[in-house]
Order: structure tokens, then sequence, then C-alpha cells
């Protein structure tokens, strides 16, 4: 009798035991897994940080590109570089009947 | 006994420690807690503003009038500066500033002083090249005109509000300013020790909207037309200024808009700002012959008359209240039908009419015609001469509207009206915006906007033909493009000074609209003060065939006959 009582007192302090040493794990693993997490988040930042440089860096070249681009297509410009090729308005243009061949046109 | 005396010896020197931790929590958390837990978050607590993009404005073809460019504030902080008077010295050529303004405003006791905002890319790099301690830069969005001044009464131009933000004046970036400009606001982040950022995501005030894009009925290539035309002709006849308008008469939709003198919307502070306003818009002036077409559509829908009909006052001046009423040249027809009164601009033929009709249906057509009220245009700043109360006329001013002298409008208000006649007699309210771009890229429409039938079909149908004929064959009959049917017709309103007319100074102009039979455009020319010569029929009119030639070619209208 004593000893089944004996038994299960032990049986009671081991299991205590476990779940003692499981709950030092769970937390050990949590801290550790909080600790790669700040580590984590702490070295990201300084990802970030240059993710936004870079970020800020192409949309001010995508700006002066597109500047460049409509500069360089605008009629002022394209104006511009006809009148330096000596081109000119058209002043007369000849209308086509579509009855009446082009070639009987003089 | 002894073990006794230690035991409270230790357990006095327990509490007395206890009571120091106790004494110094309540001094950091009780006393200095506030001031500590705001210089905590001043350190892990990042707030940094975030300004909206403002949207762009775009032609009809969706090639850009104004977008943005980098651009940046430069500030400086005068504690960092060694020598002051070399720092004004080598900014002062960059940025285009005298070393005195610059030095001014180095004052030893601030930390950060602005120099010059909206500094382009370009100069942010010559800056930097000098090497210069104490500068720094803060974006600052920048409009880029690749048209440079092109359109500028159109556009309107960005200044800044009370608070230093961008704001929109005049023209489409005033009207649509709420729209353009977006809504910025701050974004907190978290930081650690060394000012890096933390994944702990962003909390932003407000949502951050960028602002949308207009897209315009503008035509570039018709614009640029315009303007360049307008320019040529206000210079080849010495003229004060001058405006263009042309506009779709089915739809209301504006094509193009010029006006001299104008200004460049980048470097805005540095014109008169009478030269903001868009005299277009806000130009006002007595129209003159061109206001006959509004009188005579009036009498032809109501039936009054026909183009035969024969006037019975027109072979002399009229005497009306102890004033006469004379033609242009003083030359009187006798018996003119009303397609001689339109092809001579005759006065006293449109004397005649303006009987005929009375001023209750002369009044109320003005009225549906839309003189007197603003078109409604989508540009800031538009401004409507007022068209006085019924009891405020007398016989002689009746007399004298009839032919454009007494009554105000603007020239919007004016191809507004014509282009009614232009399109069977329905009304459409003008308007430069087409489509709204979304951030999201949905392109809202904007549908034309029909506002009354002002004159019979019929009565426009013969009113074209009469101003048709009164092109062919009026006095500005050897300026205009062979084989092409236009509708139009001068004016040359004198201008009135201190009570009078001044007999020398005048604003001659030429509405109209081709091709006759199924109008692509409207147009009115309005030439401000022309010294070459004083009349429409030799100044406003050869410029609008000029624009019109161009126009047939660009829309590849052949001749009718």
């Amino acid at each position: 009798m004593y000893k089944m009582k004996l038994e299960a007192k032990q049986e009671r302090k081991r299991r205590f035991t476990l779940l003692v040493s499981l709950i030092i794990g769970v937390t050990v693993v949590l801290a550790i897994f909080q600790l790669v997490l700040s580590n984590r988040l702490a070295s990201y930042g300084g990802e970030l940080a240059k993710l936004r440089t870079q970020e800020k860096e192409f949309t001010e070249s995508n700006m002066l590109l597109t500047k460049e681009i409509a500069k360089a297509g605008s009629l002022e410009t394209i104006a511009q570089k006809a009148q330096n090729l000596s081109m000119t308005s058209a002043t007369a243009f000849l209308v086509v009947e579509k009855a009446e061949s082009v070639a009987l046109l003089r | 006994m002894e073990s006794q005396t230690r035991f409270k010896l230790i357990l006095w020197a327990f509490i007395l420690v206890f009571l120091v931790i106790i004494s110094r929590l309540f001094y950091w958390q009780i006393i200095r807690g506030d001031e500590l837990a705001a210089l905590a978050q001043k350190q892990y607590n990042f707030v940094y503003k975030v300004t909206s993009k403002r949207g762009g404005i775009y032609f009809a073809d969706k090639s850009p009038l104004v977008i943005n460019q980098p651009g940046f504030l430069l500030y400086t902080n005068p504690k960092e500066i060694e020598d002051k008077k070399m720092f004004a010295k080598l900014l002062s050529p960059v940025i285009a500033q005298d070393e005195a303004s610059i030095a001014a405003k180095l004052h030893d006791e601030l930390y950060w002083i602005p120099i010059k905002h909206k500094i382009d890319e370009e100069t942010r790099k010559e800056i930097e090249a000098l090497h210069l301690k104490g500068v720094g830069f803060e974006e600052e969005p920048l409009r880029f005109y690749p048209e440079s001044s092109m359109a500028a009464h159109l556009t309107g131009f960005v200044g800044s509000d009370v608070n230093g933000e961008g704001k929109g004046y005049f023209g489409l970036e005033g009207f649509y300013d709420r729209e353009i400009r977006g809504r910025g606001g701050t974004v907190q982040s978290f930081v650690d020790a060394l000012g890096r950022p933390i994944l702990l995501g962003e909390q932003s005030n407000a949502p951050i909207v960028n602002g949308r894009d207009l897209v315009l009925n503008i035509d570039r290539t018709i614009q640029f037309m315009a303007e360049k035309s307008l320019k040529e002709g206000v210079e080849k006849y010495g003229a004060k200024g001058g405006s263009v308008i042309i506009m779709d008469p089915k739809t209301g939709g504006i094509l193009a808009m010029a006006s001299q003198p104008s200004y460049n919307q980048a470097t805005y502070g540095d014109f008169d700002q009478a030269n903001y306003k868009n005299p277009s818009i806000a130009g006002t002036y007595e129209p003159g012959s061109t206001f006959k077409t509004l009188v005579m559509a009036a009498a032809l829908s109501e039936g009054v008359v026909d183009p035969y009909t024969k006037c019975d006052i027109c072979d002399g001046p009229v005497s009306l209240g102890g004033f006469t009423i004379r033609t242009w040249n003083n030359k009187y027809y006798k018996d003119s039908t009303m397609l001689d009164v339109i092809e001579h601009s005759d006065n006293t033929g449109m004397v005649f009419v303006g009987r005929k009709l009375g001023f209750e249906k002369l009044y109320s057509y003005l009225q549906a015609f839309g003189i007197g009220e603003p078109t409604g245009i989508d540009l800031e700043d538009e401004e409507s001469p007022f068209l006085r109360t019924k009891k405020d006329w007398h016989e002689i001013d009746m007399a004298t509207a009839t032919f454009g002298q007494g009554v105000a409008v603007t020239p919007i208000q004016m191809v507004r009206a014509v282009g009614a006649i232009a399109n069977g007699g329905k009304l459409y309210k003008p308007y430069v915006v087409s489509s709204i771009i979304k951030e999201n890229g949905e392109e809202v429409k904007i549908e034309p906007e029909f506002l009354r039938q002002v004159i019979s079909e019929k009565a426009a149908k013969v009113m074209t033909e009469m101003m048709v004929n009164a092109v062919d064959n009026g006095e500005a009959k050897f300026a205009k493009p062979k084989g092409y049917r236009i509708a139009g017709k001068t004016g040359t309103a004198q201008i009135p000074i201190a009570g009078h007319y001044d007999p020398n100074k005048t604003i001659a102009s030429f509405v109209g609209f081709a091709p006759a039979n199924d109008p692509k455009f409207v147009m009115l020319v309005r030439v401000d003060e022309p010294t070459s010569s004083i009349f429409g029929a030799e100044t406003a009119a050869p410029l609008f065939f000029t624009i019109a030639r161009e126009l047939f070619n660009y829309y590849n209208i052949p001749p009718s006959n």
C-alpha cells in the first residue's frame, strides 16, 4: 500500500517536472524566436532605408527622363529643328479627286 | 544579541535601499515621467511629411502640357557656415540672388533658414559642387512645361498658399486645384537608436492621395498654330495684343485658346501681374459688327425678316433721340436686303432689324445667346460684363446694340453664341477638360453640356448662308482661302473711354466657322488696337483666314468647289 502511494507520488513528481521542463523549453524557444525576429527587424531596417533611398532615386530619375522625353518631343523643339533643316510650312496642297486619274493631273 | 543587531542593521540597510529605489523611481516615473516619455517617443518615432504628387495636364493626344520635375527647397544652418561673405558670394550666381540679400538672411540665432524655393535638379547639382557647409535640400515639387510658355493663360501657374504649400492660380491650375493637388500628409514610423527604420509598420494621419491628371480638348497642333499665327499677326498689325479661340461647335470643346501679351508659367513672378488674366475669358470689349450675326439670327428665327426683306430706312443716316446713326463708311444703299445688310455691315439696316424684332424679343434673345452671363467654362477667373436690366435701356441703346455698340461681351461669350449658329441653333457650354484620370488609372469622361436651343435650325442655316455671302463678297474677301465655304463676320469696335469713343483706337475682330455646311471649328480672332489699319477686315480677318487655311490642311478638308 505504502509502495503504491510512493509510486503514485513519484509519477506526479515526474509529470510535474516534465510540465515545468516543457514550459521552460517553450519559453526559451519563444525567447530565441523573439530575439531572432528582433534582430531581423533591426537589420532589415537598414535594408528598408536603402530601398527607400533607391525608390527615391528611381522616382527622381524617372521624372527627369520623362522631362527629357517631353522636351525632345515638344512642338517647340520639333519646329526649331525643322527650321534649322530649312523646312517651310506647306502653302499650297493638291486635292486629288477619287474619280480622276493622278496621271492626268498637271 | 550580536546576530540580532546584525539582522536589524541589514534590515535597515534593505529598507533604506528600498526607499532610495522607490524615491528614485518616483522621481523618474512620476515627476519626470511625461518628459521622458516624450523624449523616448522622439527617439523611436520618426514623423515625416509626404507631399502628394500634383497631377499633370495633357493635350487631347495625351502629350504633356504640364508635368512635374524634381524640385527642391534650398535651406541652410548659419551656425555651420564659417565664412558668411564667401558663402553668399559663391551661392549668388548659382541661384540668381544678389549677395547682399543672401547674407541678410543668415541670422546666427537660427538653425534653419530657407534660401530659395523651387530650384531644379541642375541647380541643386551646381550647388552641391560648391561643397558649401551648412547647406541642405528638401523636396519641393516643381512644374515643368515641355512646350515652354504655350497656353500659359490656359494652364495658369502654381504658386504658394499661406502655409507655403503649392496652390494653383488662374486657368486650369486654379480651377481644378482641388483635383490635381491631391492630399499630402504625415507618416509616422519607428526607428532604432541609429535612426534606421524598424519594420513595425507605418501609420499615416490620413490616406495620401496623389493629384489627378487632366486631359484637355486642346489640340496641341492647333494650339501651336494659333499661338504662332497670333504672335505674328500682333507684330504685323502693330497691335497691343490679341486673342484667338477655336472651339468645336458641336460639343463646346475648346480646341485652342491663345492670347497676347502672354507670360511664362515657370517664371511668372518676372511678369506684370496684369498678364496673368486670360483675355479670352476675362477681357471684355464691345463686339462691334460681329454682334450683328446674333441680332439678325434672332430676327430670322422670329420670322420678322428673311434674307430678301428690304430695308426701308437704309438710304441715309438714321436720326434717333438726338443722335445720328451712320454706316461705318458713310455709304448708304437704298432698299438693301438683309443679305446686303450683313454683307455691307450696314448699321442702319441693323436698326431696321432691331425695330422689326422689338426690344422684348431682342433682349430675350441676347439672354438666350448667353450675353451677360458667364459661360461657365472650366477656367478660373472668368468674367462677364453686366447686361443692363430692361428698365435701363433707352431707344438709342437698343438701336446701337443691334450693331454691337453699347453692349459688352467676352471673346468666349461671342464664340459660344456664334457656335450656336454653326450648330443648328444649339448652344453648348464651352469646356476645356475632356477627362480626368484618377490615381487608379480610371478615366472619367466629361460629357458635352447642351444648354438650350437658341434659334430655330432653319434660322441657323439661313444665317450661315448670309455669313458665307458676307465672307465671299464682303470687305475681307481678298484674304479668304479659295474654294472653301466659310461663314463669318468682321467687327471693328471703338474703345469707350471717359464717356466717349476713342476715334483712333479700335478692337478689330472676326468670328466665323468652317466648313459652313458641316463646321469643324468656330473661331474668333480679336486684335487689340491695331495700328497698321483700324479695321477688322484688314487685320483680324486675314489672321482668321491664315489660321483657317492651316486648319483645313491639318484636318484634311478639301475645298468644296
